[in-house]
C-alpha cells in the first residue's frame, strides 16, 4: 500500500516536473460536466445549456484561431510534419468510421435522419485529434514528434467542416458551395479584424475587437451550421500568414479567452451527454480502434517525419485533448439532436481514452 | 479609412451571411448580432471621441440608430437576443461600482459624502414634488387623482425622476480611465443614493398600494416584505461577495468565468427571489473590496480585461430600446422636469457641500456627474408600470423620455466635469509612484529665516522630476531637508515643484538612530562594499538589518497608503530599498512594481558574505519587474537565485521562477537627460558662466582636464592623481600648461571609509600641487570641493579638453555621458575606466584600466596629443551613442516593461552584449 502511494506521488511529481497537471484534465472537466448536467445533479439544465450555446461557438472560433495561429508552413520541416500528422489522423479517422459503421450497422438505424456513413464519419472524425504534447524543451522530447501531435489537428477540423456542411446541405455540390462561401466569409472576417486591430492603439480597445472578430467568426458557424472551428482555423492562419502586429495582438488576446473558454466547452460537453441505448458497444469500438490507430500511426508518422516518435509520446496521443470533444460539440450543435450519439460516443470514449493514456503513462514512468 | 473599410466589411459580411440563411429551424444569430455590434459599435464610440465626447454616447448612439425604432439595423428579435445579456451586464457594473467604493480610503470623508447625498437628494425630492404638485393638472400622468393618490402617485415619479446611474457613472469612470477625488465622490454619492432611491422606492411602493388600496396587507408585512427586499439583497450579496473572495483567494483560477458566473447567480436569484439584483451586486462589490482588499485587486484586474466588452453590449442594447417617438410625444414634460431636476440637484450640490472639507474645484463639478439615468430608472419605470397599469405606463413614458434626454447629455456633461477637475487624463499620462531613499526637493530657511527649497542635482533625480511632471503621482522619499516638516500638509505631503506643483512629494520621517542603522549601516556599510569591487570590507550587523527591514516596511506602508489604483505602477529605487516589495506584496498582492538596482551586482561568490542575501533576493524578486544596469549584473543576480534559491530561468533568461511567482529581470543601461543638456549647452549665457568659472577658479592654463565625482572610494580618485603626478614627472613641460580641475562633492562622510578617502585625496592633491606647481603659474591640480549646478557643469565640460572617468567599480557612471552630451562641438577626450558600466556603451573612449597607472598615465597623454580630427570622429560617435539611450528612454523602457507583463508579450530578451577587455 505505501509502495502503491510512494509509486503514485513519484508519479505526480514527475508530471509537475514536466508542467503537466497532475490529474487527467479532460476526462476530470468531463465528468464535473457529465455531473452537474440533466444525467447528474441537473444543475446544468437543458433550458440552461441552450443559453450557454453562444459560448460553445465563441470558445470553438477561439480554439481554431489558436490552431491556426500556430500553423506556419513556411517553418522548416512544416509541411512533412503536417503531412505526417494528417496520415496518423487519417488512420484513426478510417480505423474508428469503419468501426463505428460496422456497429451502427449490427445495431440497426441509430439516428432517422443522418445516415450511417456521415455519423460515423463524424466519430472518426472526432476520434483522431491528439493531446498536445508538452514542450520539447521540458522534457527532451524530440521537437518533431511534439510537433506532429500538434498538427495532427488540422485534417479533421477540415474534413469535419466538410461534413458538417453535408449534414446541412442534400447534395454534396451544395455543401462544397457553402463552405467556399464560409471559408470566403472567415478571410474577409479576418482581414476586417487585421484592419481593426491594427488601427487602434489601446489594448482595451484591441481586445474588443478581437473579441469581437472572433464572436464574428463563431456567430457565422453557428448561423450557418457549420464548424466554427473551420472558421476559426481559417482565421488564424490568415492572421498568422499576414504576421505583424495584428497577429501578435490578436494571439495575445485569444490566449487570455483561451482557458476559460476550453473549461467551458468541456463542462457543456459532458453536461449534454445522453445515455443512449447501444452507447457501450459503441465507446467500446472507438476507444480500441482510436488506441490502435494511434499505436499504429504513431510509427507511421514518425516514418514520414524522418524522426523517431518514442513510445511515451505514441502513448500521450491516446489522450484525445480538447479538440475531439469540441468537434463532437461543434456537430452536436450544428447538426442538432440528430447528432446527439456523436457527442456522447466521444465524451464517453474520451474520458475512457484519457484514462487509459493515464494509466499507460503511469505503468511506463513507474517501471 | 481602414475602419470605415473594415466596418463595410463586416456590415457585407453579415449580408452576406443572412442571404445565405440558416437552415430551417434554426434561429441562432445572437453570436452573430454581439460580434457585429460589438465592432461596429466601438468603431462609433472611437467617431464620437473624435468630437470629444465619451465613447459610451457613441455606443447608445449606434443602439438608437440602429435599433428597431430607428434604421431597424438591430431588428426587434437580435435586440431581444442582445437584451439576454443586459441582467449580467447590469449586475457587472454594480459589482464594479461596489469594488470602487474603498471605505477606508474614503475614510473620514465618508461622513461628509453621506450628507451631502441626503441633502442633495432631499432638496432635489422635496422641490420637485413641490413643482409636481403645482403642475399636476398638465402632467400627463394621472390629472384626475387627488389627496392621498396624487400623493402616492407623486412620490413615485418624484423618488423615480431623482435617481441617479451608478452603473453609467461607473461607466463614464471606467470608459475615460479618470482617477482623482471627483470620480471617488460622484460615485460614492450615487451608489449611496442608488441605495437611498431603492429603499424610498420601496416605500412609495406600500404607500401607493395603500392608496390605490391593491393590498390589505398591514404595516408589519409591509416592514418584512421591504427587510427582504433590501437586507435580504444586501445580505445575500455580502455572503456572495465572500464566498467570491474565498474562492480569490484559495483557489483563483478561471477568474473572468467564474466573475461572469456570479453575475449570473446575482441577477437571476436576485429576480426570481425578488432581492434587488443590483443593490446585491453592490453589497458583493463592497465586501470584496472592503475585506479583502488583495482579492478586490485580483478582481478588477479581471474586471479590467473582461469589462468593456460587456459594457459596448449594455449600452447598445439601451440605445436600441429608447423609443425616439417618445421623447418627440412628451418632449416638453421631459425637457421641463430635466431642467428643474438639474436647477435642483445643482441647489442640492450647492447647499450640501458646505461645512464639508472637499475642495472647490471637486465641488465645482459634482453636479455634472449626478445628471446620467439608466437602467435602475427603467427598471424602476417598469415596476411601476407592471403593478399600477392605469397611470404606472404614463410615469414609465415620461421616464423613459426622461432617460432618453439624461442618457445623451449625463454622460458628455460628467466627461466634461472630469476634463475640468484635471481627473480625465489619466488614461493618458497616468500617475507613478517613485520610490527612492532621496527627495527631489528639500527644504531649508535661509539666514534670514526665509522658506527656500533646492532641488537634487543627480541626472536620475532630475529624468524622474521630469517624468512625474508629466505624469503625475506620488514621489515618496526620506525626509531630509531642515525645514521639510513645516511645509507638508497632515499626511506628510507636499505638491512639487514648488514653483509649479505638478505631483505630490510623500516625505517619510526617519529617526537618527533607525537612519544610520538603515542608510549609514546596512546600504552603505553592508550592500554598497558588497556590491563594489573595491578594498573595502562590507560589514554586516544585526541591528543595522533589523533598521533596514523596519524602514523599508515603512516605505511599503507610505506605497499602500498612496496607492489609489494597483494598476498604478510603483516604481523603486535602488539598492536601499531591496526588501520594500513583499511587505507591498503581503498589503497589496496585485500592485505592479519595478525596482531599478542602479549599483552594480556582485556574482554569487561574493554575495555569500552577505548573510542575509537570500532575503535580499527573495524581495527583490518579490517585484515583478527588475531591472539592472549591465548584463553582466543581471547575470551575476540570475546565477545568484539560481544557486542560492533554486530558482529556474525560462530559456531566453529574463523571467525567473521561483516557488510559485515569478519576476522578468532585465538589464536596461541609464542614460542621462540629453536634451536638457544640450539646451544648456547652446544656451547663449554659458559663455558667461565658461568666463565666470575661469576667474572663480583662476583657470587661466591653455590645457584643462576634468573629473567630477562624489568623493567615494569607488570612483578611483587616488589612482587618478597618481596618473596625472606621473604624467607631470614624465611631461613637465605640462607644468603650468595643464590645469586638471577636480570636482568632488563630499559623500556618507560620517562614515569611517568614506572619511579616509576624502583625507587621502586632500593629502594627494596638496602633494602633487607642492610637487608640480611652476612658480607665477597655475597649479596643476583645482579641488573644488562641493557641488556645482548643471549650467556650471556644462561650462566646465566645454572648457576641458579632456574628462577622466576611472571608477574602480561602477554601475553606470553617468559623467561620463554627460561630457558627451554637453560637447555638441564635437571636441574633447573621454578618457575612462573600463570598470565603469559606461564603457559596455562608449567604446569609442579612451579605455583605461585605473589599476595600471603607467597605462592610465599613456593614456592621459593620448588624449592630450590626440588631434583634433580624430577627436572629432570620436565625440561624434560617442555623441550618437548617448543621445540615443536618454534618461527618459532608460525610464520608459522599465515602465512599459512593466505594463507589458499585464498588456503585451514582453519584448525584452536576455541581451548579451559584449564586454570591453580590459
Amino acid at each position: 500500500m505505501e509502495t502503491m502511494s510512494s509509486t503514485g506521488a513519484l508519479w505526480v511529481r514527475r508530471r509537475l516536473a514536466l508542467g503537466l497537471a497532475p490529474t487527467p484534465v479532460t476526462a476530470l472537466l468531463l465528468s464535473v460536466g457529465i455531473m452537474l448536467g440533466p444525467q447528474g445533479f441537473r444543475l446544468l439544465s437543458l433550458n440552461l445549456l441552450s443559453y450557454l450555446d453562444p459560448a460553445v461557438s465563441v470558445a470553438l472560433a477561439a480554439l481554431g484561431v489558436l490552431i491556426g495561429l500556430g500553423l506556419d508552413i513556411r517553418r522548416p520541416l512544416e509541411i512533412r510534419l503536417l503531412a505526417a500528422g494528417t496520415a496518423e489522423a487519417s488512420l484513426t479517422v478510417l480505423l474508428v468510421s469503419l468501426g463505428i459503421a460496422a456497429v451502427l450497422i449490427a445495431r440497426g438505424p441509430a439516428s432517422p435522419d443522418l445516415p450511417i456513413w456521415l455519423l460515423a464519419g463524424l466519430v472518426g472524425i472526432c476520434a483522431a485529434p491528439s493531446s498536445t504534447v508538452p514542450a520539447p524543451s521540458a522534457n527532451g522530447i524530440p521537437a518533431e514528434a511534439s510537433r506532429i501531435a500538434d498538427l495532427d489537428d488540422v485534417l479533421p477540423i477540415v474534413i469535419g467542416g466538410m461534413a458538417l456542411a453535408l449534414v446541412r446541405e442534400s447534395t454534396a455540390g451544395a455543401a462544397m458551395w457553402l463552405l467556399v462561401q464560409a471559408v470566403a466569409l472567415a478571410l474577409a472576417v479576418a482581414v476586417a479584424g487585421s484592419l481593426l486591430v491594427e488601427q487602434s492603439t489601446s489594448d482595451d480597445e484591441q481586445r474588443v475587437f478581437t473579441i469581437g472578430a472572433v464572436l464574428l467568426l463563431g456567430g457565422i458557424a453557428e448561423f450557418l451550421s457549420l464548424s466554427a472551428l473551420l472558421a476559426g482555423l481559417v482565421a488564424g492562419a490568415f492572421w498568422n500568414a499576414t504576421g505583424g502586429a495584428a497577429r501578435d495582438r490578436v494571439a495575445r488576446d485569444v490566449r487570455h479567452m483561451q482557458h476559460p473558454l476550453v473549461v467551458l466547452l468541456l463542462v457543456i460537453a459532458g453536461a449534454r451527454l445522453e445515455v443512449l441505448s447501444g452507447l457501450g458497444a459503441l465507446v467500446a469500438a472507438y476507444v480500441m480502434l482510436r488506441v490502435t490507430g494511434k499505436l499504429v500511426g504513431g510509427p507511421l508518422a514518425g516514418w514520414i517525419a524522418g524522426t523517431k516518435v518514442p513510445a511515451s509520446i505514441v502513448l500521450q496521443w491516446i489522450s484525445p485533448g480538447v479538440i475531439a470533444v469540441a468537434f463532437a460539440l461543434n456537430a452536436a450543435q450544428a447538426a442538432g439532436d440528430r447528432a446527439g450519439l456523436v457527442l456522447s460516443v466521444v465524451v464517453t470514449g474520451s474520458i475512457l481514452s484519457d484514462l487509459a493514456s493515464l494509466f499507460g503513462r503511469r505503468s511506463k514512468a513507474t517501471s | 479609412m481602414k475602419r470605415a473599410l473594415a466596418v463595410a466589411i463586416v456590415m457585407a459580411a453579415v449580408l452576406w451571411v443572412r442571404r445565405i440563411g440558416a437552415p430551417e429551424g434554426s434561429s441562432h444569430a445572437t453570436v452573430l448580432a454581439v460580434g457585429f455590434t460589438l465592432i461596429v459599435a466601438s468603431v462609433a464610440g472611437v467617431v464620437v471621441r473624435r468630437f470629444r465626447l465619451p465613447r459610451l454616447t457613441g455606443y447608445l448612439l449606434f443602439g438608437l440608430f440602429a435599433g428597431p425604432y430607428l434604421t431597424n439595423v438591430i431588428t426587434g428579435p437580435v435586440a431581444a437576443q442582445l437584451n439576454a445579456i443586459t441582467g449580467i451586464a447590469t449586475t457587472l457594473i454594480a459589482l464594479i461600482a461596489g469594488l470602487m467604493i474603498n471605505v477606508e480610503r474614503l475614510g473620514r470623508r465618508l461622513a461628509a459624502i453621506a450628507r451631502l447625498t441626503l441633502v442633495t437628494m432631499g432638496i432635489a425630492m422635496a422641490g420637485l414634488l413641490a413643482a409636481a404638485w403645482l403642475v399636476w393638472p398638465w402632467l400627463p400622468v394621472a390629472p384626475e387623482a387627488t389627496g392621498v393618490l396624487k400623493l402616492s402617485i407623486a412620490l413615485l415619479l418624484v423618488v423615480t425622476v431623482v435617481s441617479f446611474s451608478p452603473t453609467m457613472t461607473a461607466a463614464v469612470i471606467a470608459e475615460t480611465g479618470a482617477r482623482g477625488r471627483l470620480s471617488d465622490l460622484v460615485l460614492a454619492l450615487v451608489v449611496l443614493a442608488d441605495v437611498a432611491v431603492i429603499v424610498l422606492f420601496s416605500f412609495a411602493m406600500q404607500f401607493a398600494r395603500f392608496a390605490v388600496n391593491q393590498t390589505a396587507a398591514g404595516d408589519v408585512d409591509v416592514l418584512v416584505r421591504l427587510a427582504w427586499e433590501i437586507g435580504g439583497a444586501i445580505a445575500f450579496g455580502s455572503l456572495v461577495g465572500a464566498l467570491f473572495a474565498l474562492y480569490l483567494r484559495y483557489v483563483g483560477r478561471e477568474v473572468t468565468l467564474v466573475l461572469l458566473a456570479v453575475c449570473v447567480v446575482l441577477s437571476q436569484v436576485g429576480a426570481t427571489q425578488r432581492l434587488e439584483p443590483l443593490l446585491a451586486a453592490m453589497a458583493a462589490g463592497l465586501v470584496i473590496e472592503n475585506l479583502a482588499v488583495a482579492e478586490g485587486d485580483m478582481l478588477k484586474v479581471a474586471v479590467q480585461r473582461g469589462a468593456l466588452p460587456v459594457l459596448i453590449i449594455f449600452f447598445v442594447t439601451v440605445g436600441a430600446s429608447l423609443r425616439a417617438e417618445t421623447l418627440t410625444a412628451l418632449g416638453l414634460v421631459a425637457i421641463g422636469l430635466a431642467v428643474a431636476r438639474l436647477a435642483l440637484i445643482r441647489l442640492g450640490v450647492a447647499v450640501g457641500i458646505k461645512g464639508t472639507d472637499i475642495d472647490r474645484p471637486t465641488a465645482a463639478s459634482v453636479w455634472t456627474g449626478l445628471i446620467s439615468q439608466a437602467g435602475i430608472t427603467l427598471g424602476l419605470a417598469a415596476l411601476i408600470a407592471a403593478e399600477f397599469p392605469e397611470w404606472g405606463s404614463q410615469i414609465q413614458l415620461v421616464l423613459v423620455a426622461l432617460i432618453v434626454l439624461h442618457e445623451l447629455i449625463g454622460p458628455v456633461l460628467f466627461r466634461l466635469g472630469l476634463e475640468r477637475s484635471g481627473e480625465i487624463d489619466a488614461r493618458a499620462a497616468r500617475p507613478l509612484i517613485v520610490v527612492s531613499n532621496r527627495e527631489p526637493y528639500l527644504h531649508r530657511r535661509d539666514q534670514q529665516g526665509r522658506l527656500m527649497f533646492s532641488s537634487a542635482t543627480g541626472g536620475v533625480a532630475i529624468a524622474l522630476d521630469a517624468l512625474m511632471r508629466e505624469r503625475g503621482g506620488v514621489w515618496i522619499a526620506h525626509g531630509a531637508g531642515p525645514a521639510d516638516r513645516e511645509v507638508v500638509d497632515e499626511s506628510d505631503k507636499v505638491p512639487v515643484p514648488p514653483d509649479a506643483p505638478a505631483y505630490q512629494l510623500r516625505r517619510l520621517w526617519l529617526e537618527d538612530r533607525e537612519f544610520s542603522g538603515y542608510y549609514g549601516g546596512f546600504a552603505n556599510e553592508g550592500l554598497w562594499p558588497l556590491c563594489h569591487q573595491v578594498d573595502v570590507r562590507p560589514t554586516f550587523r544585526a541591528d543595522d538589518w533589523a533598521a533596514y527591514q523596519s524602514v523599508n516596511a515603512r516605505f511599503a506602508a507610505a506605497i499602500d497608503e498612496e496607492l489609489i489604483s494597483t494598476d498604478t505602477p510603483v516604481f523603486i529605487h535602488d539598492y536601499h530599498l531591496a526588501v520594500v516589495a513583499p511587505v507591498l506584496r503581503e498589503r497589496r498582492p496585485a500592485v505592479r512594481t519595478a525596482l531599478f538596482w542602479h549599483i552594480p551586482w556582485p556574482y554569487p561568490d561574493r554575495l555569500r558574505i552577505c548573510p542575509w542575501r537570500r532575503e535580499i533576493l527573495t524581495g527583490l524578486l518579490a517585484n515583478d519587474f527588475l531591472a539592472f544596469q549591465l548584463e553582466r549584473d543581471r547575470r551575476n543576480f540570475v546565477q545568484a537565485v539560481e544557486e542560492e534559491l533554486r530558482g529556474e530561468v525560462e530559456a531566453d533568461g529574463a523571467r525567473i521562477y521561483v516557488g510559485r511567482r515569478s519576476s522578468v529581470v532585465v538589464s536596461v543601461p541609464i542614460g542621462v537627460d540629453y536634451d536638457r543638456i544640450q539646451s544648456v549647452a547652446t544656451n547663449p549665457e554659458l559663455g558667461a558662466e565658461q568666463q565666470r568659472l575661469i576667474e572663480a577658479f583662476d583657470l587661466q592654463a591653455p590645457l584643462l582636464g576634468v573629473g567630477v565625482d562624489r568623493l567615494d572610494y569607488t570612483k578611483g580618485i587616488p589612482e587618478r592623481l597618481a596618473a596625472l603626478d606621473l604624467l607631470l614627472a614624465r611631461r613637465p613641460e605640462l607644468r603650468g600648461r595643464l590645469t586638471f580641475v577636480q570636482i568632488g562633492v563630499p559623500s556618507r562622510s560620517t562614515l569611517e571609509s568614506y572619511g579616509a578617502i576624502e583625507a587621502e585625496i586632500d593629502r594627494r592633491i596638496a602633494e602633487i600641487n607642492a610637487r608640480h606647481t611652476v612658480d607665477g603659474l597655475p597649479a596643476p591640480i583645482y579641488y573644488y570641493k562641493a557641488a556645482l549646478n548643471l549650467q556650471s557643469l556644462v561650462a566646465l565640460y566645454r572648457l576641458a579638453r579632456f574628462c577622466v572617468v576611472s571608477s574602480l567599480h561602477d554601475g553606470m557612471n553617468l559623467v561620463a555621458k554627460e561630457f558627451v552630451a554637453a560637447r555638441d562641438d564635437e571636441d574633447g577626450v573621454l578618457v575612462l575606466s573600463a570598470l565603469a558600466g559606461a564603457a559596455q556603451e562608449l567604446g569609442e573612449a579612451i579605455i583605461i584600466n585605473p589599476y595600471e597607472i603607467e597605462g592610465f598615465t599613456n593614456a592621459l597623454e593620448q588624449a592630450l596629443d590626440m588631434s583634433r580630427e580624430e577627436r572629432r570622429v570620436r565625440m561624434r560617435a560617442l555623441r550618437r551613442v548617448v543621445a540615443g539611450r536618454n534618461v527618459f528612454g532608460w525610464a520608459s523602457d522599465i515602465l512599459e516593461g512593466l505594463e507589458s507583463l499585464w498588456t503585451k508579450p514582453l519584448h525584452y530578451a536576455a541581451r548579451a552584449s559584449e564586454e570591453t577587455p580590459v
